[in-house]
Formats: structure tokens, C-alpha cells, sequence
């Protein structure tokens, strides 16, 4: 039994996970960039944003191939195999739900921290300081979390046959 | 500092629109790999997908919140917000951020 997209799985699985390891990249980046900006110290704003830019791409790059990767997943990954009795990886799917949630309150995050990086910086306005270093550190905490969790599920089975 | 505001709103608009329709079982898009077919549903069960009905759930509950941030910052004095309502918008939208994960991972959780 075939799925949406399951010819391309394999090949936007591994998109996917590059795409990913930007996002992680780009997030890790970005906060250590801003992370003065509570002090007043804006450094290097030109850089900081430019991490905001490529976060926000990557994540959603990153979310919209996981959303086509679903069906697959949920038939062929959870269904077949981690959610089998005999299997006893059911954990590994409950795992897999966990990441797919942070996923999606990060994309607030993700995309509120670069409208703010566009349309109200903290070196313009500083009072935005403590919400754009917070989102920041929540992009950071949960693609880095996220991040972890995909790679545990997929050490387990990835896309199926 | 409209904008500002707008983006609090819109963020706590989205954090309840992935978390109300979900804990409150509301009727959702639902995708049936299995069948390839969509359908609307309040209790997905564990093949079909309820995913792609909280996105767009939290879609409008991100374009309400923005809106309604920015409607009751009109332009003038207001839409500057005092010292306590700048830090009032930061702390419920981080709050709701992490308030909707922390749910949702010991919900899920192995």
C-alpha cells in the first residue's frame, strides 16, 4: 500500500535532515549573537539578523517537508512497525509525537523572531529586547530538542521499505 | 510598538490555536494515509492525521490574535504601550509558548 509522496521519501527524508542540521546551526548561531542585546550591546545586529533569516527559512523548509514525509511515517514507520506488539517501540512513537508538537509551537517562534528581526529590532527599539531573547532561546532549546528526538526515532526505522 | 504587539498577539493566538481545538476534541481535517482520502473528525484515532487541521487551527488563531493585538494598539499613545504592557506581552507570549509544549510533552511523553 503506497502513500502521498512515499516514492519521494527517502531522498526528502534526507533533505529534510539537512535542512534540520541548518536550522539547529542557524538557532545556536543566532542566540549567542543576540545574547548581549539585554545589556545594549549590538554588535554584530548585521549577522544576528541574517541567522534570524536563515532560522526562519530552514524551519520552514524544514516543517513543510516533515509534513509531506507524515503519511508515510504514520503508515509505513508507525502503524507497521514501532506501534506492533510484538515490536514494543511504542515509546519511540510517543517520542516521535513530542518533536512533531515542539515543531509546531516553534513555528510561532520561528516566525515571530524574524518578523521582529525585520520590523521592530531591539537595536530600534529596545524594549523588544527580553521577547526577541526569549524567543530566541526557546528556537534554540527546541529545535536543538527536536532535533535529538528525530534522531532517536530514526536510529529506530526511518521512512520504512 | 504596534508591530510588538501584533507579534505577542499573534503568538499567543497560535499557541491556543494548536493547544484549545486539540484538548477541547474539536472537528478537525483529518488525512487517512491508509486510504488517501481527507474527512472531518473529532477523534482521529491512531492512523488517520489530525496534524495538518491544528496547523491550520493555529493559523487562525495566530491571524485573530495579531489582529486583535493591533486593533486595541490604535496609532497614537496607546499603540507606544506603557513599560508594564511591553513586559505584560513578552511574558504571556513566552508563558504560552512554553505552557503549550510543557503540556503537550508530559501529554505525550513515553
Amino acid at each position: 500500500m503506497s502513500t502521498f509522496a512515499q516514492e519521494w521519501a527517502r531522498p526528502l527524508l534526507v533533505v529534510h535532515a539537512l535542512s534540520a542540521a541548518v536550522l539547529v546551526a542557524s538557532a545556536t548561531h543566532h542566540l549567542i549573537w543576540c545574547r548581549g542585546y539585554l545589556r545594549g550591546r549590538f554588535g554584530r545586529v548585521a549577522q544576528e539578523r541574517l541567522f534570524a533569516a536563515v532560522a526562519a527559512l530552514a524551519y520552514a523548509v524544514t516543517f513543510s517537508l516533515g509534513l509531506l514525509l507524515y503519511p508515510t511515517y504514520k503508515l509505513h514507520v508507525r502503524a507497521e512497525y514501532l506501534d506492533r506488539a510484538d515490536v514494543g517501540l511504542s515509546w519511540v512513537a510517543r517520542l516521535f509525537d513530542v518533536k512533531e508538537m515542539w515543531m509546531l509551537v516553534g513555528v510561532a517562534i520561528a516566525g515571530g523572531l524574524f518578523y521582529l528581526s525585520r520590523r521592530a529590532h531591539p537595536r530600534d527599539q529596545p524594549r523588544v529586547a527580553p521577547l526577541y531573547l526569549g524567543l530566541s532561546v526557546l528556537l534554540c532549546l527546541s529545535v536543538w530538542g527536536a532535533a535529538l528526538m528525530g534522531l532517536t526515532v530514526v536510529s529506530y526505522r526511518g521512512v520504512g521499505r | 510598538m504596534r508591530r510588538y504587539f501584533a507579534v505577542c498577539g499573534g503568538i499567543i493566538g497560535w499557541a491556543l490555536g494548536v493547544l484549545v481545538p486539540a484538548y477541547g476534541r474539536w472537528p478537525a481535517p483529518t488525512y487517512d494515509p491508509a486510504a488517501r482520502r481527507w474527512f472531518v473528525s473529532r477523534f482521529p484515532g491512531p492512523l488517520p492525521i489530525g496534524y495538518y487541521g491544528l496547523v491550520l487551527y493555529g493559523l487562525a488563531g495566530a491571524l485573530v490574535g495579531a489582529g486583535l493585538a493591533r486593533a486595541l494598539r490604535r496609532p497614537g499613545r496607546r499603540a507606544e504601550g506603557s513599560e508594564a504592557s511591553i513586559w505584560l506581552g513578552a511574558a504571556w507570549a513566552l508563558t504560552a509558548l512554553v505552557v503549550v509544549g510543557a503540556y503537550y510533552t508530559f501529554q505525550l511523553w513515553p
